[in-house]
């Protein structure tokens, strides 16, 4: 339910980012999110995508890469790193863990469209050149 | 054209929470903010707590998608009290409770409880300016939990298991619902709460603690703000 509160501020930064560089399209916006947020990855699509809807974004591809947890088992003493929650020791299964970090909720990068369809810089653009 | 950005998403609401947490840290005011599933029992929570931490005096901010319910509640105990109606959202924002602030006494308050809405996925996602989280979670609900939504378990400084007064008809297991706390959260104090219960006394005590540091933090603050150095 929270995906879309998270959609907006992701494309009010990456329309932020295309205006300042005259872009007329953002083709993809790639996000980093960790594995602790509990955000569904299918809804955060569609979230994406209706939140950009009429804007600079519409159409973005949305590439979520999910920061793994970390795991570190009390009973086996060794380490893992997952990238879903876990409440079990991937090596000895036992409960006795402890899960670290997986709590990223950036945007780590965006794919921007400088020039129209038809190889045309944007107008606006060569203005502000 | 790729472009490197590394931006928190949630850079805004998280500038709005740093900007309350500071005026109400100014001002001696402790915020907590009180989180656990719908029926947990957290407005019952303040119902009891609050006539308990006289002479502190309370105000409590009440997220709910709709209704003015627990705020009536909370008015019934003489607290001064604002429903924020998110309107259909799961979860309290920064700017919400900013807004809030301006419908309360400020300087009758050194405890403002904002009770977010009963849900243990998304309250936990959204800083709202808080000195201290508290976690509530009842008996009445299942001993795994926190290992279904862990998020609101890792970031909570307190979890209270509430209900107690009940635990003995239900299958709830107190130890394994503390392993499982704990597996995410070694720090957070976890109090077991109940009507008649002297982990009421333990939580009072806990929430005039964290007051204390907010308040005395304030105070050590105030001759550095004269900016004579």
């Amino acid at each position: 339910m929270h995906e879309f509160s998270l959609a907006m501020p992701m494309r009010d930064i990456a329309l932020e980012h295309a205006r300042a560089h005259g872009a007329v399209r953002v083709s993809k916006v790639v996000c980093r999110i960790g594995a602790m947020r509990q955000v569904v990855p299918e809804l955060m699509h569609t979230a994406f995508e209706a939140v950009c809807s009429g804007t600079l974004a519409e159409g973005a591809e949305l590439d979520i890469e999910i920061e793994p947890v970390h795991v570190t088992c009390n009973a086996c003493g060794r380490e893992a790193v997952c990238e879903t929650v876990t409440y079990e020791c991937p090596h000895c299964e036992a409960y006795e863990i402890r899960l670290e970090g997986g709590t990223d909720m950036l945007l780590t990068s965006i794919s921007l469209e400088l020039e129209d369809e038809h190889g045309h810089h944007d107008p606006a653009q060569r203005a502000g050149a | 054209m790729d472009i490197t950005i590394l931006r928190n998403v949630q850079e805004h609401n998280d500038a709005t929470a740093e900007d309350v947490r500071r005026l109400l840290a100014a001002r001696g005011i402790c915020m907590i903010n009180v989180m656990g599933g719908a029926g947990c029992g957290k407005t019952t929570l303040l119902e009891r707590l609050i006539p308990r931490l006289a002479p502190l005096r309370c105000a409590v901010l009440e997220g709910d998608i709709t209704t003015v319910h627990d705020a009536e509640r909370i008015a019934g105990i003489g607290a001064p009290v604002t429903q924020l109606q998110t309107q259909g959202s799961c979860h309290l924002d920064a700017w919400l409770v900013h807004e809030g602030l301006n419908t309360l006494p400020l300087d009758e308050v050194d405890v403002l409880f904002v009770e977010n809405v009963g849900n243990l996925v998304c309250p936990a996602e959204f800083d709202i300016g808080e000195h201290a989280r508290l976690a509530v979670l009842s008996v009445m609900e299942g001993d795994d939990k926190p290992a279904k939504y862990p998020l609101l378990f890792t970031r909570a400084t307190a979890v209270t298991l509430s209900k107690c007064d009940l635990v003995e008809h239900t299958d709830f297991d107190l130890s394994r619902a503390e392993k499982f706390i704990r597996v995410v959260n070694t720090d957070a104090q976890i109090i077991h709460t109940g009507k008649g219960l002297p982990g009421d006394d333990r939580l009072v005590e806990w929430i005039r603690r964290q007051r204390d540091a907010v308040a005395a933090a304030g105070a050590s603050k105030r001759p550095a703000g004269a900016r004579n150095s």
